[in-house]
């Protein structure tokens, strides 16, 4: 087996295993995206459709790995790319089915809305802390600065999944500081997104939870920017930056594990007539811009809100002007 | 922390709701001058209700003299000037309000004697303004 199956493989288990897991980290208010009474998972219809599920997950794993085997030495991205597609398609396609099973157990929607009376929000000081990632390139870039000779005129811009070169770079201004430049980028982007999220949720501890999860995810996405723009002037494996993300996701998935079964963790009342496919919310009633997603742990936005729809809308103008620039 | 609570299916219109629940805070102290009430974008946000609900809302509070109005800033809590004796004729709809609430209370079976415990109890929660 060479180095470029053995990744696949890995990515494929470690996909499929997200993919097994996902009802047991979304709040215990919702089963497949429904809401259901508390006591539902436990019973046989609960068990069953767990188990259909389950079983759909394994054969797209099982799936997965069989396309590995008669790609044998593929490596290029677009092939690890479907392959380790192929268990989310069948897996999602399992769950929407026992969405709609589901779906015939539904609890009404509470509908007693309770508020805190207090005044609104000032924006917590810990959220200085989603400032790091936007100066931490910034030295990094400082380090580059004073290490420029040392940096070759030639280096690897990009990797297959064996972890060979597979594109490489000229030493330039623009291909040296690049990816410092998306990583400030890409953690201002995601600290107004965590931003927009604090103002523009409902109150609750759910909140805190999915701010720190946000906040996380920008520092280790930071990491990774900041490894890949040392690769350079210092030579590491380049499957090394795959770590921090494999790594973050099995810390959040332990840690999203334990929040959902706090009993004092309230979920988002949101109708379930305003969800389709359990995935997209619109429900232009509901002032809030980001509501508490159904499948995981986190937010999404209200595409009924007009807010929402423009916050959207100037974070994926941000986003195209960034790859714009990085051209 | 003091707490709103409405029902988004009740007969009585979500304003209505928010007006009663805050005013009864008011007249029991819970709520003194001072006090700082969350904008109308917010806690429409947080009981899942139109802006104008709650804008509604603040401006009937605001016209009784509990609250004074800050644009976008939310509503504070400010004292209110002793209101005046009611008339006669508002006397006459509240006799006729509470006589209302009393017959659905006795229709319910609820007896003479609780209803007048009730009453009692609520009235003295209500009497420290």
């Amino acid at each position: 087996m060479n180095s470029a199956m053995a990744f696949l493989l890995m990515m494929i288990g470690f996909v499929g295993g997200l993919m097994a897991l996902l009802p047991f980290i979304t709040p215990l208010r919702y089963y497949f995206a429904v809401t259901v009474s508390p006591g539902f998972r436990n019973t046989l219809e609960g068990h069953a459709s767990m188990r259909r599920y389950e079983t759909w997950v394994a054969i797209g794993v099982a799936a997965a790995v069989a396309l590995s085997f008669l790609l044998d030495g593929r490596s290029e991205d677009a092939v690890t790319f479907l392959v380790v597609l192929v268990p989310v398609v069948v897996s999602f396609s399992s769950f929407f089915h026992e969405r709609r099973v589901v779906s015939r157990f539904a609890q009404p929607t509470d509908t007693i809305r309770e508020a805190d009376l207090s005044a609104d929000d000032r924006t917590p000081r810990w959220f200085a802390l989603a400032l790091v990632p936007i100066a931490l390139p910034l030295g990094v870039a400082a380090y580059l600065r004073a290490h420029w000779a040392e940096i070759p005129l030639r280096f690897p811009a990009h990797f297959n999944a064996a972890g060979e070169a597979d594109r490489w770079a000229e030493k330039s201004v623009r291909t040296v500081y690049g990816p410092l430049l998306v990583c400030a980028g890409m953690s201002l982007i995601g600290l107004l997104i965590t931003l927009a999220m604090y103002h523009g949720a409902r109150r609750g501890p759910q909140r805190t939870a999915i701010i720190k999860i946000a906040v996380a995810a920008v520092y280790m996405m930071a990491f990774v920017f900041v490894a890949t723009a040392l690769l350079p002037l210092i030579q590491f494996p380049p499957q090394l930056l795959m770590v921090p993300p494999v790594l973050f996701a099995l810390l959040m998935v332990a840690w999203v594990y334990r929040l959902v079964r706090d009993p004092n963790m309230p979920a988002d009342a949101t109708p379930d007539a305003s969800w389709h496919l359990g995935v997209v919310y619109y429900n232009p009633q509901d002032p809030a811009v980001f509501v508490q997603r159904r499948i995981g742990f986190g937010y999404t936005v209200n595409f009924g809100n007009r807010l929402a729809m423009f916050l959207m809308g100037g974070f994926i103008a941000m986003v195209i002007a960034m790859m714009f620039v990085m051209r | 922390m003091v707490k709103l609570r409405i029902d988004l299916q009740s007969q009585v219109p979500a304003y209505r709701q928010i007006v009663d629940a805050i005013r009864v805070l008011l007249v029991d102290s819970t709520l003194s001058p001072g006090a700082e009430l969350p904008s109308v974008r917010r806690l429409a946000m947080e009981l899942g209700v139109h802006f104008n609900t709650v804008g509604e809302a603040y401006r009937e509070l605001a016209a009784e003299g509990w609250l004074d109005l800050r644009h976008g800033r939310g509503a504070k809590v400010i004292r209110r000037a002793v209101p005046q004796r009611s008339s006669p004729e508002r006397l006459q709809e509240f006799r006729v309000q509470l006589r209302n609430l009393i017959a659905q209370m006795r229709s319910s079976g609820v007896p003479v004697g609780r209803i007048v415990t009730e009453l009692k109890s609520v009235l003295e929660g209500l009497s420290h303004e």
